[in-house]
């Protein structure tokens, strides 16, 4: 037997485990670190100063009235539904249990185009309603979808899905036992639903509402189509229209904040309401029928939401896009970078993602710096990481234009999306019991093979999911592509970003629903596995 | 390496942020023998059998194993090298791997053929020679932890450390995994480590039983002896219901058969009911348990005695049944230091 002297444990251990997470760390960070950094110290000059007395105020405003109004689409649309749905049994329930899901699937450049041409002058709507009144466009007031509203609208439509997924998950966990001793303290329905059940649920409403909103803050393709002068597109703007990086980097800077801001909300929120599970002995509370009426009307307005968030949107491209002739050569060439793009970006955030995970189980160390770095690259926009990285190519010496872009976009999207494939792994891991290092080491595993025949083999389970959602939130990604791709590569979401610009809808079409049908697959499949999940919860 | 030697530890002790986890603990855990380390949460139990198994290093005193030190504060066999058999509360099974291959995972320098007979041989020990290729989430939590036994014991340990192993389980499986489980681990021949809080499953299941308290083992003993002649307050309490009677509320003719003391502290069998002779008192109360009548008996103005009756007749409050003093489940304790 092998004796070696005790290593004496220091606060902090930097074994191979914690510098292996600490570089996987730094390589996550580096971007959003250096954007912040020359944000807070790059100076900014005269351009700043314009900016600062011109439109600052204007851009901080617009963003946070988008992200109020997002916030009040969101709560309307993802917090009746999903009580509707968890909570009572109506005509059509089982299906909007997962439908519901599938507006994750479209981006929200895409419901932009596509809301925009339904709503324009010359759009179905407005056709229709002059042919049914005989008036003419100038006769009538009819709502824009390019401002702050439209935008928020659209916005709500994409990203409802979270708010509803978190919302549905507190309100089927609710306690019988309170609802039921709250009731027999003579509560009416009506103060149970605002005083029991609203609060109990409250963490997890927020949990959802802060990621929907912190993807709203980073959105660029939607806002920019849609004219609204958010951040992120005063960010695009001063880098690419006014050649003021160090602008861009300052407005960044604003809107990491806001971004990480709204981070700090959903890990606080997600914690209370992790607490408040596990405090009270549950009893899940049985779906109560509604009555015909009542289920019906609550099935019409389950289907309206459907309908705006997803199958209207949708089925005008695929009408435009079949009225204008569906082949498009020039789809290939994008199609071909945006997979060889996603699939590079996916393997890389999938190396730290393993990387993060294992590490956490590690030691303490490993674990605050993978999650902090991992934590940083998912809530700083897209577009802020791009910035980062252009300052890092510069200081380099690379070109913008060259191939060292493609390398640096990929790192991007690895940052970016890291923590989003770190989520199946370690969700995988959580499901193991929690001394299986232990046992392994009392069976003989060294370090290395532990890695190998244990934490590897435990975090595959996971992997299969996490490579699905890192591949789809890739294939969607705009600003960041739009920021490093050299010139002439496009994707399918710069294509379609680009025709969309020139007014060429039509052109826009194809991969925008290309997108969005790479989307669906894995959004139905996720959607398929936390019903039944839900659906053993309930049986058990 | 060698087999069945002793697993000791001597005067260990652990800290943590200068609190002492674990202060100064001399335990032998002798081969053949199962060794319960009974207390409460916080005790130090769990983290003096991590001592042992080499998952934390020592910050005073040694572990051995027959003379070879395996921890002190300048060596730490690490717990990979030291071929002790750990099995956990939780199971601890690979979720990746089915039951043979758990099984099989501690099997080393082995052909693949041998290593799967072996597994299967233990499986089947164990009675779960049908459920091999079952994956640990296809299993019932008694045969997780019969897996992770039978995984343990194949690589055949020096010692083996169960960590609250069937609290995990439901009381009808409990018993039969408990049975079957420890059976095997006592035919191993090697010291084992029981660590509980329950000091019924540690009576029942261990040969000798070390009593902790904050991070101090108060008594180490065969579980008669402790039940029977505990040193301290706590390692009385540890091991059952107790009640504390002051001398002066004591009847007279029993006083005489006791040794001279302040207090007295009563195990409730001290005080029988009987059909013919003794003391006569009035019955507060009167509980049938399974096997037993739970009595609460006036004893003077303001105190009450339990005691315990068997019998096919539960009296009713009120009543006046004659009681009996076993003077051997009384104890002259000194007073529990605060």
């Amino acid at each position: 037997m092998q004796q070696r002297l005790a290593p004496r444990l220091l606060p902090i251990r930097l074994n191979t485990a914690a510098l292996t997470t600490l570089a996987a760390a730094l390589l996550i960070g580096a971007p959003v670190l250096v954007a912040l950094m020359t944000g807070l110290f790059g100076g900014g000059g005269d351009a700043w100063a314009h900016i600062v007395s011109t439109q600052l105020l204007g851009y901080t405003l617009t963003t946070l009235g988008v992200l109020f109004l997002t916030t009040v689409f969101i709560l309307l649309f993802a917090v009746p539904s999903a009580w509707f749905v968890s909570l009572f049994d109506f005509p059509g329930r089982g299906f909007f249990e997962w439908a519901l899901i599938l507006p994750l699937a479209a981006p929200g450049y895409v419901l932009a185009y596509a809301w925009a041409d339904i709503m324009d002058v010359a759009g179905p709507v407005q056709s229709f309603i002059r042919d049914m009144t005989g008036l003419s466009a100038r006769d009538y007031w009819f709502p824009g979808l390019y401002s702050v509203p439209g935008l928020s609208f659209v916005m709500a439509c994409a990203l409802f899905p979270y708010a509803y997924l978190t919302s549905r998950a507190a309100f089927s966990n609710l306690s019988l036992c309170t609802m039921e001793a709250a009731r027999s303290l003579g509560a009416s329905p009506r103060r149970i639903f605002f005083n029991v059940v609203i609060p109990s649920a409250r963490p997890a409403i927020f949990a959802g509402l802060a990621l929907a909103l912190m993807e709203t803050a980073a959105d660029y393709g939607a806002a920019s189509y849609l004219g609204v002068q958010t951040l992120s597109v005063g960010i695009f703007r001063a880098w690419h229209s006014f050649s003021e990086p160090a602008v861009a980097a300052r407005l960044a800077f604003l809107l990491i904040l806001i971004a990480f801001g709204l981070q700090l909300i959903e890990r606080q929120a997600r914690g209370r309401g992790g607490t408040q599970q596990t405090a009270t002995r549950w009893r899940t509370p049985k779906r109560r029928q509604l009555s015909r009426r009542a289920g019906w009307l609550v099935a019409a307005g389950c289907t309206a939401l459907l309908l705006l968030a997803f199958v209207f949107p949708v089925t005008r491209l695929i009408w435009v896009s079949l009225e204008t002739g569906i082949g498009q050569k020039s789809i290939w060439r994008p199609f071909l970078n945006s997979l060889t793009l996603a699939l590079a970006g996916s393997a890389l955030a999938f190396v730290f993602a393993v990387t993060v995970v294992i590490g956490a189980r590690q030691n303490r160390f490993s674990q605050i710096v993978g999650r902090l770095a991992a934590g940083a690259g998912y809530a700083a926009p897209g577009i802020v990481l791009a910035l980062g990285a252009l300052f890092i190519l510069s200081w380099t010496g690379f070109s913008v234009a060259g191939p060292a872009a493609l390398v640096f976009l990929v790192w991007i999207y690895a940052s970016r999306f890291t923590a989003a494939g770190a989520e199946p792994l370690s969700a995988a891991f959580s499901r193991a019991p929690a001394s299986l290092g232990n046992a392994a080491r009392s069976l003989g595993a060294n370090r290395f093979q532990r890695l190998v025949r244990v934490d590897l083999p435990v975090a595959m389970s996971g992997a299969a999911a996490a490579s699905i959602i890192l591949f789809v939130e890739m294939l969607k990604e705009l600003p960041a592509t739009l920021m490093l791709r050299p010139f002439n590569w496009d994707t399918l979401a710069v294509q379609a970003h680009a025709y969309a610009s020139d007014e060429r809808l039509a052109a826009a079409t194809l991969p925008s629903l290309l997108i969005t049908l790479a989307g669906l697959g894995p959004v139905i499949l996720l959607s398929l596995q936390l019903t039944k999940a839900g659906e053993s919860r309930a049986a058990g | 390496m060698s087999k069945h030697l002793p697993l000791k530890a001597v005067g260990v002790s652990r800290v943590y942020d200068g609190t002492p986890v674990v202060n100064e603990a001399s335990l032998t855990l002798e081969p053949g023998k199962i060794t319960a380390l009974l207390g409460q949460s916080g005790a130090g139990k769990s983290t003096l059998l991590r001592l042992f198994a080499g998952l934390e290093p020592v910050d005073a005193g040694e572990i051995l194993l027959g003379d070879r030190v395996l921890s002190s504060t300048s060596t730490h066999v690490p717990a990979e090298s030291r071929s002790i058999g750990l099995i956990f509360q939780d199971f601890a099974l690979f979720p990746h791997l089915n039951a043979l291959d758990n099984v099989g995972f501690g099997l080393k320098r082995m052909a693949k053929e041998a290593r799967r007979n072996r597994s299967a041989e233990w499986l089947e020990r164990l009675g779960l020679s049908h459920r091999a290729k079952a994956y640990p989430h296809q299993l019932s939590g008694g045969e997780q932890q019969r897996v992770s036994i039978a995984r343990a014991l194949a690589a055949e340990p020096v010692a083996i450390l169960m960590d609250e192993p069937f609290s995990g389980l439901d009381v009808t499986l409990k018993s039969e995994v408990r049975e079957i489980a420890l059976s095997a681990v006592s035919e191993a021949g090697i010291p084992a480590l029981l660590v509980s809080h329950d000091a019924s499953e540690a009576m029942r299941d261990a040969d000798r039983i070390a009593v902790m308290k904050k991070g101090v083992i108060l008594q180490e003993d065969t579980p008669e002896m402790l039940y029977l002649k505990p040193t301290s307050l706590p390692v009385a309490r540890a091991l059952g219901s107790l009640q504390s009677i002051a001398r002066a509320d004591m009847p007279a003719e029993w006083v005489a058969s006791l040794p001279k003391a302040e207090t007295y502290c009563l195990r409730p069998e001290a005080i029988r009911m009987s059909n013919d002779e003794g003391m006569p008192m009035q019955v507060v109360s009167a509980q049938r348990t399974s096997t037993i009548i739970e009595l609460e008996l006036k004893l003077n103005g303001h105190a009450t005695l339990r005691g315990v009756g068997i019998g096919a007749h539960r009296p009713s409050p009120g009543d006046t049944v004659k009681v009996s003093l076993s003077p051997e489940f009384v104890f002259c304790l000194p007073p529990e230091a605060p």
